[in-house]
């Protein structure tokens, strides 16, 4: 009864991604099927060889008739598997009865075949453990156990029947010295052997097809996550391929229209022009720069950064004096609460300055003449907290939700100035994230938004 | 081949692009107007009636070029007005142009890819609206 299908054959993935749990167990229960036509086949040829060329004294014509019912039940098997493959939507419930129906059957049909090769003399009692090994690869969970139980029982009936009802009892003349059917602790003995080499192969089984479909869950969740992130690639790609065509299509055009004299107002609209080419050249530089930094944030490659610890309020000092001509110039007043003196972080500077002076630079930016800008710093219990808040033209709160996107600019932003990458909340974002930090906003359109950013302070080693 | 008196009407929310455009066209005589998003167009275009749409396909959305398109030409008010795509990203939202109108096919009398030659644009936009 040796199978010519290997289990490989049942636990490569199906082409074209990972399979299904149904399709499996679809085609686990037709392997099945197939390997009891050749275990069908085969005994019954064996039978007919043993009794007719070698004569051996083997109860043929009931033997040949389990065969024969063997062979029935998996034509019917195997049509209902054929309506299930059809089947638009097969049912899990429905494959796994039949699993467990083909399991009983076939060890209802072993206990009679052992029935009449010698019950307790018989040496097909191995078999059951191959249809063990088998339940408990189709069968969810423990099944095994439970097909063990169900052997050791039939066996034992089989025994117990041919012990205490003789006449049943059917012998191979010369194959086993004496009926051994009547010797008890022959059959307890074989009793017990059965059932401890049931169970230890149930268990050898089922850890070992649990582990395989830990792997399979794994491996699918792994799939998953891949495919969501090429997809987050691609769409990174199409967005960051538009940012620079678009620009790149203004430059030239410029430059075209002046080259070919196109331009009829004179050397003014010509340099009006020129001006425009050079100012979107700059932004695209920005924009480059931008990319290039989301692309190495993205590649986790942290032995690349020097990191150390930097004193906070120094480097918050440095960003809002970079920044303070900006403010003057528009008649801002900048009003500045240093309150996390000799608190320290652990990052890289150029970092965390970045970070700072994306946060400053917007404030200043989005808010119009003569408003105000706050900036507060503090530490409370080993967290650091950065709150620069503006009285700017805010955020509109359906767009809120877009804020950290990459290239993402808020309406309103635009209006204020056409320019800029839409990368800087992102890249801000993302640094912190590195830095083991937060940022998060409040906002009220045309009133003003308060950004907070946390960081985890350095405590020295 | 000066144009007199015919209206083009440039939609596009990059400024640069717009003076450009205005350059090249006032330069042929046209006289240019302005919208920088699909319903500032559609204002527009209500108020008078040009006699060409330049149209950028990609504003604030990836399809607000498209979708004016389909507005426009299917108002009967406006469907005569023959429309001039700009697009910079090759055709790759899905949509064809054609010219039948249909839901997924786009009527429009002219596409392009930016950047184009100013020449090739002059001559185009002639061939549509004569001089």
């Amino acid at each position: 009864m040796s199978s010519k299908v290997g289990l490989r054959g049942i636990f490569l993935p199906a082409p074209g991604g990972l399979g299904n749990p149904l399709t499996t167990l679809l085609v686990l229960n037709e392997w099945f099927v197939r390997l009891r036509w050749r275990a069908g086949l085969s005994y019954g040829l064996a039978v007919a060889v043993m009794r007719f060329v070698f004569g051996v004294p083997i109860a043929a014509p009931e033997l040949l008739l389990v065969a024969g019912v063997i062979i029935s039940y998996n034509v019917v098997f195997a049509f209902i598997l054929a309506a299930i493959r059809r089947d638009a939507a097969p049912r899990q419930n429905r494959l796994l009865l039949l699993g467990r129906v083909q399991v009983v059957a076939d060890f209802v049909c072993l206990t009679l075949l052992i029935h009449f090769t010698g019950g307790v003399e018989s040496p097909l009692i191995l078999f059951y453990l191959f249809h063990i090994i088998i339940a408990s690869v189709i069968l969810p969970g423990r099944s095994g156990y439970v097909y063990a139980t169900l052997a050791v029982v039939l066996y034992t009936g089989e025994i117990l029947v041919d012990y205490l009802v003789p006449q049943v009892h059917y012998h191979i003349e010369g194959f086993f010295p004496a009926p051994q059917y009547q010797n008890l602790s022959f059959a307890i003995g074989s009793c017990f052997v059965l059932a401890f080499t049931a169970y230890v192969s149930a268990y050898l089984a089922t850890t070992i097809v649990e582990r395989m479909r830990q792997r399979e869950g794994q491996l699918a969740g792994a799939y998953k996550t891949l495919a969501e992130t090429e997809e987050r690639k691609s769409r990174f790609m199409r967005s960051a391929a538009h940012r620079l065509r678009a620009p790149l299509s203004s430059i030239y055009m410029c430059l075209r229209a002046v080259e070919g004299e196109y331009v009829s107002g004179g050397t003014q609209e010509e340099k009006e022009l020129l001006q425009r080419a050079k100012t979107r050249s700059l932004d695209m530089l920005d924009l480059v720069s931008d990319l290039i930094t989301l692309a190495r944030l993205k590649d986790v490659d942290l032995s690349k950064t020097k990191e150390e610890a930097i004193a906070f309020d120094q480097a918050l000092r440095i960003v809002i004096d970079e920044h303070e001509d900006m403010a003057k110039g528009k008649g801002l007043e900048v009003s500045v609460d240093y309150g996390a003196g000799g608190v320290s972080v652990w990052a890289n500077k150029d970092q965390l300055r970045e970070v700072m002076s994306n946060l400053v630079s917007n404030a200043v930016k989005y808010t119009p003449e003569d408003g105000h800008v706050k900036i507060a710093s503090r530490c409370d219990n080993g967290r650091i907290e950065l709150q620069v808040s503006d009285s700017g033209i805010g955020i509109p709160p359906d767009e809120m939700e877009h804020l950290f996107e990459e290239f993402f600019r808020a309406t309103n932003a635009k209006k204020v100035d056409h320019r800029g990458t839409g990368l800087g909340l992102c890249i801000s974002r993302e640094l912190l994230k590195r830095m083991g930090g937060e940022i998060g906003v409040e906002s009220r359109l045309d009133e003003g938004s308060t950004f907070r950013v946390t960081l985890p302070e350095w405590r020295g080693h | 081949m000066k144009a007199k008196g015919k209206t083009i009407l440039v939609v596009d929310d990059d400024p640069d692009m717009v003076e450009v455009l205005k350059t090249i066209l006032g330069g042929e005589g046209y006289n240019v107007a302005v919208a920088t998003n699909g319903s500032e167009c559609l204002e527009n275009v209500s108020r008078s009636k040009p006699d060409l749409i330049l149209l950028d396909v990609m504003m604030t959305t990836e399809t607000e070029g498209f979708t004016v398109a389909q507005k426009l030409k299917s108002d009967k008010a406006t469907k005569d007005i023959p429309i001039f795509m700009l697009t910079a990203i090759e055709d790759r939202t899905g949509m064809e142009f054609a010219r039948d109108v249909g839901e997924s096919f786009l009527p429009v009398e002219e596409y392009v890819t930016k950047p184009i030659d100013p020449d090739d644009l002059i001559k185009r936009i002639s061939k549509l609206i004569g001089a």
